[in-house]
């Protein structure tokens, strides 16, 4: 009789991986592919990007405008490939940070997962805040809010962020899902609009080859991939997805190939909106909704900040289970759901630019350091993951050619990427990128001390929903 | 995997499911897990082809990772491919029922009961049933429903066919006397113009009719085939000490 037959004849579960996952507590196993698209897309925002990004995109980097989006799109496109190298290997809420930890040990794992933990929380901040006073305008009537309004809303926002993680993944995800889609339809629909308007004058997607520079295109991009970060967060899900193996790598590429071609024909239509009317270009003033078009961005910011908070909430999970952070974060609810660490990290988010409010500051002073730490932390994540993948590769038996090959091509490009977004935002904004590298170093010291305190911590980083007995089917050769 | 076991040489088909197959083979022999490489190495695949493979069966969980990622497990999924296991393996009751069916020269088939009808376990491959719809369908047109209605079911098979029509009580006591006189059931005629069929009861250790052996014939035949009865009461009793048979 064969090994696998006899296997199966006996039926019996393992008994030496123990009865408990590292994740114990949380809901296994029950959200759905269409679950990780939309927290992925969600925490991309195409809607209120696409509505922000590509005059100011212009602005930057002139007719190469659309070819920044197009480099970056193949560039995200590789990152989501590395991505999925892992994501069909191991399945962890602590997702990129467990990757590169897996592949590059726990120091640099940590350096990976308090720069993605700060670009989740720096990008909620910062939807929070702007999605907060768009509505507060439009409440005013257009007019300027008063600060206390727009504290209010962030009060009211974060408020509802907390309940929505606290009620469940799937209670957010299908959320998430309805308000993008509602989003993202209207903004096609709006620029499908202003083509017409502007009779189809796509002769801006064109780049004019006196405005070419390395540097241009290179900021570009980084702003570019600003507008595209959030697609890894579904990764998150996977101990809470059926067949994470399949459905989670499935669901990133299916998110960064829809946000891909939103982003693509609703840039064509802003563009040559800008060719039309240089001095007055956007789509409020062409389709004189101004009022549906920011609350859009509303909307789409505030599921945004939603879906930043919950990927934070994953994280913070997955390093509370290793011991890296305090046991609170690790606590789940009766749903099986960390919702004390959510509406912690939600207080938190609300805290910060509610601070900066109360000090007197606006959303432009909080933007000065969030916007770099945002840009670093998502960038660096996603290096150290591409750097980690051949790593990890190798030393579980299974490098290929084609696989470094294909992290080492979006590694370089976002090297590039940093370096030159580094440089450019150095001279602009000087104290925004020391604050935000200060901040990420302070973390990641703080982290470093702590493994170094607790000699048994660095062994535990990298934990993922491992197989139980349960899970397994006992061989018959071990009796 | 019956053909690892038939021919412990013979290699599978280098691609699809015989491969799989034996990559599931090869992680059941290794308890301490092996590496994609080892797989690779013992079912002589090229890397490239068991990398693919076996991150297949992993994302349909056939196949589990240890926590290190230092070998594979088999998941519980495998049990799934219980179904494939049996469709290989010999079934415990097909010697007896072939033996019958060397000896009588005529179509032998065994029947399991269950609470709400019959399931087919072994059917004559020379000689097919002529009108299986409605010898699942009709308790009262076959020799074996006959014996179905006669006896008491109480093994479920949520499953398998349900009889559609229900015998009169008049019928039920005419069947039932008719068994009393004969001690097998006959029917001739009623599922094919040309064809008749007898049949006597399988039982288990506790006597319950547990299922069926029939023979069918012609009709001209029908009459000299009651000379087999006693080999298909024998084959019935080498069936009842078979112990798997309580798998039906």
């Amino acid at each position: 009789m064969s090994a696998l037959a006899d296997a199966i004849r006996q039926g019996r579960p393992r008994t030496d991986l123990g009865g408990s996952s590292p994740f114990s507590g949380l809901r296994r196993r029950h959200a759905r592919t269409v679950d990780v698209v939309a927290q992925s897309v969600a925490a991309t925002a195409p809607a209120g990007v696409l509505l922000i990004h590509p005059g100011a995109l212009y602005e930057r980097s002139g007719s190469f405008a659309f070819l920044d989006i197009a480099i970056t799109i193949t560039l995200v496109v590789g990152v989501a490939l590395v991505i999925g190298m892992f994501a069909r290997r191991v399945a962890s809420t602590g997702s990129l940070y467990t990757f590169a930890a897996r592949g590059l040990g726990a120091h640099v794992g940590l350096v990976a997962g308090s720069a993605l933990g700060i670009g989740y929380l720096a990008i909620a901040m910062n939807t929070l805040s702007s999605g907060s006073s768009r509505i507060a305008q439009l409440a005013m009537g257009g007019a300027e809010p008063p600060g206390w309004l727009t504290v209010l809303l962030m009060l009211v926002f974060g408020a509802v962020i907390a309940v929505v993680i606290a009620r469940g993944l799937r209670m957010s995800t299908r959320m998430l899902l309805v308000i993008e889609s509602i989003a993202v339809l209207t903004v096609l629909g709006l620029s499908i609009a202003a083509l017409s308007v502007t009779r189809w004058d796509l002769g801006l997607l064109v780049p004019d080859p006196s405005h070419a520079s390395i540097d241009a295109i290179m900021t570009g991009v980084a702003f570019a991939l600003i507008g595209f970060v959030g697609f890894e967060s579904g990764v998150a899900l996977g101990p809470e997805t059926r067949r994470p193996f399949a459905a989670v790598p499935r669901a990133i590429l299916v998110s960064v190939g829809a946000t891909g071609i939103v982003m693509l024909v609703g840039t064509a239509a802003q563009l040559s909106i800008v060719a039309e009317q240089a001095d007055e270009a956007s789509l409020a003033t062409v389709t004189g909704l101004s009022w549906l078009v920011d609350l859009i961005v509303a909307v789409s910011f505030l599921a945004c900040a939603l879906a930043m908070t919950n990927a934070a909430t994953r994280l913070a999970f997955a390093m509370s289970r290793e011991g890296l952070l305090p046991e609170v974060f690790g606590r789940v609810s009766r749903r099986g759901v960390p919702a004390i660490g959510g509406l912690a990290l939600a207080a938190f988010v609300f805290a910060v630019p509610g601070l900066i409010y109360a000090l007197g500051g606006s959303r432009q002073e909080l933007r000065v350091v969030t916007s770099p730490g945002s840009t670093i932390g998502f960038v660096l994540a996603y290096a150290l993951m591409c750097l980690a993948a051949p790593v990890f590769l190798a030393r579980i038996g299974e490098l290929t050619v084609r696989a470094t090959v294909l992290a080492a091509v979006p590694l370089a490009g976002l090297l590039a990427v940093l370096g030159f977004y580094i440089a450019a935002t150095a001279s602009a904004n000087l104290a925004g990128v020391l604050w935000a590298l200060a901040i990420l170093g302070a973390v990641v010291g703080a982290g470093a001390v702590r493994l170094a305190r607790h000699p048994g911590l660095a062994a535990r980083v990298g934990v993922h929903d491992w197989p139980i007995d349960a899970d397994c089917l006992d061989t018959a050769e071990r009796r | 995997m019956s053909r690892v076991d038939a021919e412990p040489g013979a290699r599978l088909p280098e691609k699809g499911l015989g491969l799989a197959l034996e990559i599931l083979e090869q992680v059941a022999r290794r308890d301490e897990g092996s590496t994609a490489a080892d797989i690779a190495r013992a079912v002589g695949a090229s890397r490239a082809t068991v990398y693919r493979i076996v991150n297949s069966l992993v994302r349909d969980e056939y196949l589990v990772r240890r926590a290190d990622f230092s070998g594979f497990l088999l998941g519980a999924r495998v049990l799934e491919l219980a179904a494939v296991v049996d469709a290989h393996r010999r079934p415990p009751y097909a010697p007896v029922v072939e033996a019958l069916r060397t000896e009588t020269g005529e179509a032998v088939h065994l029947f399991g009961f269950h609470s709400a009808g019959l399931t087919i376990l072994d059917e004559d491959p020379a000689h097919p049933l002529s009108d299986p719809a409605t010898l699942l369908g009709d308790p009262t047109r076959s020799a074996i429903g006959h014996l179905w209605l006669i006896g008491h079911h109480d093994r479920d098979a949520p499953r398998a066919p349900r009889w559609r029509t229900r015998p009169s009580a008049e019928d039920l006591r005419a069947i039932a006397e008719a068994y009393t006189v004969r001690g097998y059931t006959e029917q001739a005629a009623m599922l094919a113009p040309d064809r008749g069929c007898l049949a006597v009861p399988v039982r288990n250790e506790r006597a319950e009719t547990i299922g069926a052996l029939t023979l069918s014939t012609s009709i001209s035949r029908l009459s000299v085939a009651a000379r087999h009865v006693h080999a298909l009461r024998g084959g019935a009793d080498e069936l009842t000490r078979l112990e798997p048979l309580s798998g039906w």
